[in-house]
């Protein structure tokens, strides 16, 4: 009896999942998909009969449309009914993070590097606007006065030469310093601000973000209280300057304890904190040619109230001065629910610290001799970086997983482990086979990990080990340097976000597509006998390598149980496919390999196909 | 380990554990205010097919804490951060998926609400308006010159 027709159903809605399932159907038509073919995915339900009469209210559609966050599908949100524009508007306006990017040499990130025309072209629109003695027609001011009054996050970033005027260093076309200035006044509405410098002094800013790379603007005096901060220091050298920097963000500082949740301190100084000291602390050791003249001590009722977030890297949190109001009278450590410690002073003085940490939920900290005694002491993190993590043999290692079971277990979902240097002969990894066995027993809601791992001859079982140990992982990051000569887009079948140093992430992408379509084939063959192979979710197909003849790419797969099944010995371990003209193509060694249209060769030779 | 019954809108009666029904905060609340009850919890705008799609959720996450706010101060950026149990459970037909979104808003059950929101705006994403009114079944009730003031006024986003 032939084997019942299977055929492609897409059934997943994101369009970057191609994720594909078998649905059985009593009988077939010459419409249907056959066994093998190509099928394009399709969004789900957009053909299906729908009934007539269900309708979301508005106010469901617009819990959904809240979740957009792609700008031109809140565009297409706008244009689709009068309700939904209603909607919708908002939504599109405030999607927009207007970026204004002029210059080279500044480190962005790569989705920032990116040609972005719609948003400079907004920005210059918007300034142009903004100085225009006589406004033009209504008709062309309306989109720079209308995403004024919405606009509330504001990003812009351009360099020191910008700000200084050199007209050499711009786009002819750019917009001048004034009327960025006028810009950012004229966002009144603007909640979150990241800039490198300019005007800051906004009514209604709640977040600023702040990159200070030469002189400290003096409108930070002028903030209102923010509920976030985060400032990012670089290149301040001379004490003047430092001091100036310190005593203006105490100034912030004083103005927002009340209302500050989050502070994140950064500096890009690599020549040691002593220099910048702790801003929490009086001004002690300024020049005299210092400006400021007096350095008080913070006020001694100084306290922030609702601190729940705290990073800071270079700055400290140790009281050292005399007049020093250190830290730890200044922050409720036991209100924080995140705590990111980039200095190991201050990691060393948090895990001293004899607090109740009953909030806490993520931490990234230094490893240090307290660590494993401040991980007994809390419960319930879901994030927990450890970096700096020393050599440590296989027990210790056991010893500090354990402790993070027994107190984190049921909380984790994200856990680092970061040595101090990726593994090289020399170092043992931390990580082996049975930690990652314990890892994946005792914290089941793990879905992310970083770790370095010494796979030695198993690079090839990676993806299958993980898996199997982890579940529910759903990204690790590996911090190994993996050879190259390693095909490593296999992993991505079982590991979607797999993560690590030497990735490149855009071929990735694009193979990583492929290899779905011929993982989907392979489980498609496999059905065939169903007698004679482990079941489907059982079995794993994992890329070994590919070969190029003709102008045509062979991809070769290594077929294994997950599960050591009797008979499986009568399955070929091996297959390989092609893209032929008429579509797949396949050939397995030899076998029980069988397709209806013919399109593969059972018992074949490898080397010939 | 108790149970309550629950009436669908065509009349089923469910058995389900009562902690898995307290997910819904009607039903916790309802169950507050009236105490013991041995007779089926009526739920009217429920039909069977969905109650049980529901209680499926709800079982399955009986054991998940209270929703918290999220710290991160933009969630809206988590659109497409639906747990992979939740996505497979998603896989159905838009009808129903529907059918569970306003349940879970009947029913006042937010996580599972959340869930179908960010399905059905992953789903939207990149769709031409045509597209998104057959999705949600919406007419088209602008003027020609309506939707080309509205293209001319947010040309900004075309390109991006």
């Amino acid at each position: 009896m032939p084997p019942p027709f299977l055929a492609l159903t897409a059934v997943d809605g994101r369009p970057t999942d191609c994720r594909v399932r078998w649905q059985q159907k009593l009988s077939k038509s010459e419409k249907d998909p056959q066994l093998g073919d190509w099928v394009t995915r399709k969004l789900p339900g957009l053909e299906v009969q729908r009934n007539k009469n269900l309708h979301l209210p508005n106010e469901i559609l617009e819990q959904i449309i809240q979740h957009v966050t792609h700008t031109r599908t809140l565009l297409s949100l706008c244009l689709t009914s009068r309700t939904l524009y209603k909607i919708s508007l908002l939504y599109l306006y405030r999607s927009i993070a207007v970026w204004g990017n002029w210059g080279e040499g500044l480190d962005l990130p790569d989705h920032l590097n990116k040609p972005l025309p719609g948003q400079v072209k907004l920005l210059e629109n918007l300034s142009a606007d903004f100085t225009k003695e006589n406004p033009a027609s209504a008709a062309d001011t309306l989109p720079a006065a209308q995403i004024a009054k919405y606009v509330k996050r504001l990003y812009l970033m351009y360099t020191d030469n910008y700000l200084e005027g050199n007209p050499g260093s711009l786009e002819p076309e750019g917009p001048s310093p004034q009327s960025m200035s006028q810009l950012v006044k004229n966002c009144v509405n603007i909640e979150e601000l990241h800039l490198v410098e300019a005007i800051v002094s906004l009514r209604k800013l709640k977040h600023l973000r702040i990159t200070i790379e030469s002189d400290t603007p003096a409108s930070l005096a002028q903030l209102p209280p923010l509920t976030s901060l985060q400032v990012d220091i670089k290149g301040i050298e001379d004490a003047r300057s430092i001091n100036g920097a310190a005593a203006l963000f105490r100034k912030v500082l004083e103005t927002s304890q009340a209302t500050l949740t989050s502070l994140v301190l950064h500096s890009g100084r690599s020549d040691g904190p002593d220099r910048f000291g702790s801003i929490f602390e009086p001004l002690v050791s300024q020049p005299e040619s210092s400006e400021i003249v007096n350095s008080q001590p913070l006020n001694p009722t100084f306290k922030f109230k609702k601190l729940e977030k705290l990073v800071l890297n270079v700055f400290r949190i140790i009281p050292t001065g005399k007049y020093a109001l250190g830290g730890a009278e200044v922050i409720e450590f036991s209100k924080l629910t995140y705590l990111e410690l980039g200095n190991a002073d201050n990691s060393l003085f948090a895990c001293r610290l004899d607090v109740e940490w009953t909030n806490l939920k993520k931490i990234y900290l230094l490893y240090n001799d307290h660590l494993q005694d401040f991980l007994g002491n809390c419960s319930g993190l879901e994030t927990l970086f450890i970096t700096h993590m020393p050599y440590m043999s296989s027990n210790e290692i056991s010893s500090l997983i354990e402790t993070i079971i027994r107190n984190h277990g049921k909380t984790l979902k994200s856990l680092a482990l970061k040595p101090v240097e990726a593994p090289s002969h020399n170092i043992m990894p931390p990580l082996n086979i049975f930690h990652l066995r314990k890892l994946g027993q005792g914290c089941r809601l793990l879905k992310e990990l970083w770790m370095a791992f010494d796979f030695e001859n198993d690079w090839y079982e990676l993806a299958h080990t993980i898996h199997k140990l982890l579940p529910n992982v759903q990204m690790l990051h590996l911090a190994n340097q993996i050879p190259e000569s390693i095909p490593l887009y296999h992993w991505s079948l079982s590991h979607q976000g797999l993560r690590y140093p030497n990735a490149d992430a855009k071929k990735c992408r694009v193979e990583a597509a492929t290899e779905r379509a011929i993982a989907t084939l392979i489980k498609c063959y496999l059905v065939h006998v169903p007698k004679r192979v482990p079941p489907l979710r059982e079995v794993s197909a994992m890329r070994t390598y590919g070969r190029l003849s003709s102008g045509v790419t062979r991809w070769y797969y290594r077929v294994v149980p997950e599960v050591p099944a009797d008979d499986w010995g009568t399955v070929d371990w091996w297959v390989g496919f092609r893209r032929g003209l008429g579509g797949w193509e396949w050939a397995a060694m030899k076998g029980p390999w069988q397709l209806e249209n013919g399109k593969g060769e059972s018992g074949a030779n490898l080397d010939y196909f | 380990m108790s149970e309550i019954k629950l009436l669908s809108s065509d009349q089923a009666t469910i058995t389900v554990e009562k902690s898995v029904a307290e997910r819904s905060i009607l039903i916790k609340n309802m169950l507050e205010d009236v105490g013991e009850v041995t007779e089926a919890i009526p739920i009217p705008n429920v039909n069977e097919n969905v109650l049980k799609k529901v209680i499926e959720w709800c079982e399955h996450h009986k054991g998940d804490p209270p929703a918290q706010a999220d710290d991160d101060s933009d969630s809206r950026k988590k659109s497409s951060d639906i747990d992979e149990w939740d996505q497979k459970f998603m896989q159905v037909d838009q009808e129903m998926l529907f059918e569970i979104i306003l349940a879970a808003n009947y029913l006042d059950i937010k996580p599972l609400l959340d869930v179908g929101c960010k399905t059905v705006a992953n789903m939207i994403k990149g769709k031409s308006p045509e597209e998104i009114r057959k999705t949600f079944n919406i007419q088209n009730d602008f003027t020609p010159e309506e939707e080309e003031q509205i293209r001319r006024e947010n040309e900004w986003a075309e390109d991006r």
